[in-house]
């Protein structure tokens, strides 16, 4: 930027390099400390030895630079592409880092039903279990190109709360090709990860320790502000259309809803 | 060594968002750990450093909502460092002390919105895509808010509006 001209302009940048203002705080240490943690592989993590995380280690390499190189908990980290379009699972070794809250739900602005379901190339499902009742709301996130549907089902007597969401129920519906990345899990100690089977339908079931979830767009751009904690969750495909359940229902209750979606 | 090249910037652009020394430096440590869990998922050629602001930014406002303080870090000039050299160039009188006071008093005064466009330009010398990335609006805009604010700062100190345009980046 070329330097101003003007008087008060000139001043202002002087007030700059005059203000009193507290020493900046060495932040590398503190984040080398949240993320270097003690190697160890998830139990599951032995299946998805293939494909190892050469991303997010270049990633931790990458912010931390030659003084943390030898952060042997995230170089190990092993990447779990488990099938699922639009889905990636990424089993980080140790405990999980402090420092991501929860954080608003990113789902896109609310419609009607018949709002979303005019929206999207695919048809919304809706779980069809007794006593769950119709969704309590509908959003419509478009910044995925063949939009994003999530039907919300408020926790009450019918539903537990789940405490990284506030809400008794999510599920989100989306079409992705197999090697599109927009919805991105990071799994750490604590989270179990398992196969299961919805119908004919693949899936897998991830509870216990909450994990950390983010969106992207195709094309690799991160939505930053969508990195939250996620708890028990389901994630499965029918159809060419990929479902996501998070709840703070158990295995077998999350599996009967998924399997009531029509 | 990303976090070393940019935690002074994550810090001050948090810090006068956040308006608090402790909160700026929480906000700029999650928004580090955000960026590394999305790193792997950055777009490839995209800047880096509007992108970290932009997270950061983000936390600072967090911080100061769940606070739920009014922002409003309170400038304060240093005090004079003694020169070494006697005869006061006319840069240095120009930039003296006082007119410096005055502005420092004056955007005390002024609303946050003001104050963080013109500490984003002026103190931390961000460029445009920073600034609208930090301050979470489209590049556009960045010019005509500084504008705004540097005419509202003017008209506080008494000077005569500038001819439109003028106080452009």
């Amino acid at each position: 930027m070329s330097r101003p001209d003007d008087l008060l302009e000139r001043r202002l940048e002087e007030v700059g390099r005059r203000l009193e203002l507290p020493p900046d705080p060495s932040l590398a240490s503190a984040i080398g400390a949240h993320l270097r943690r003690r190697p160890r592989r998830a139990p599951w993590s032995a299946l998805l030895r293939a494909p190892r995380s050469l991303a997010v280690a270049g990633a931790a390499l990458l912010l931390l630079g030659g003084g943390l190189v030898a952060l042997p908990g995230v170089r190990t980290a092993v990447a779990g592409w488990l099938g699922i379009p639009g889905v990636r699972i990424e089993a980080e070794p140790g405990r999980r880092p402090p420092g991501v809250a929860r954080a608003e739900l990113d789902i896109g602005r609310r419609v009607s039903l018949e709002e979303a379901a005019a929206a999207v190339p695919f048809e919304v499902l809706e779980p069809t279990l007794a006593g769950l009742g119709a969704p309590d709301s509908v959003f419509l996130d478009e910044r995925f190109e063949s939009g994003r549907v999530t039907l919300v089902y408020d926790a009450g007597a019918r539903l537990p709360r789940a405490a990284e969401t506030g809400v008794g129920l999510l599920l989100t519906e989306f079409e992705a090709t197999l090697d599109e990345d927009l919805v991105k899990k990071l799994t750490f100690e604590g989270t179990v990860v398992e196969p299961v089977a919805i119908g004919d339908d693949r899936g897998y079931w991830l509870g216990g320790e909450p994990h950390v979830i983010l969106y992207g767009r195709p094309g690799g751009e991160v939505l930053s502000d969508t990195v939250r904690l996620a708890g028990n969750t389901l994630v499965w495909q029918h159809d060419g259309l990929t479902l996501r359940l998070e709840s703070a229902l158990g295995k077998r209750q999350a599996l009967r809803v998924a399997r009531s979606v029509r | 060594m990303l976090v070393r090249r940019y935690e002074g910037v994550a810090f001050r652009t948090a810090l006068f968002i956040a308006g608090d020394a402790a909160e700026a430096q929480d906000a700029a440590q999650s928004g580090f750990i955000k960026a590394y869990y999305a790193l792997a998922r950055f777009r490839r050629g995209a800047p880096f450093r509007p992108w970290l602001l932009k997270i950061v930014a983000n936390e600072a406002r967090n911080q100061r909502r769940a606070a739920g303080r009014r922002a409003g870090l309170e400038l304060r000039l240093a005090e004079d460092r003694p020169r070494d050299d006697a005869a006061p160039s006319p840069e240095a009188a120009v930039l003296g002390r006082e007119p410096l006071d005055e502005i420092v008093a004056t955007l005390n005064g002024m609303a946050d919105q003001d104050r963080e466009v013109i500490a984003l330009r002026y103190f931390l010398e961000l460029s445009e895509a920073e600034m609208a990335a930090a301050l979470g609006c489209a590049p556009g805009t960045v010019k005509s808010r500084l504008s705004r604010a540097l005419g509202r700062l003017r008209q506080r100190l008494g000077e005569p509006a500038r001819a439109a345009g003028a106080g452009d980046v």
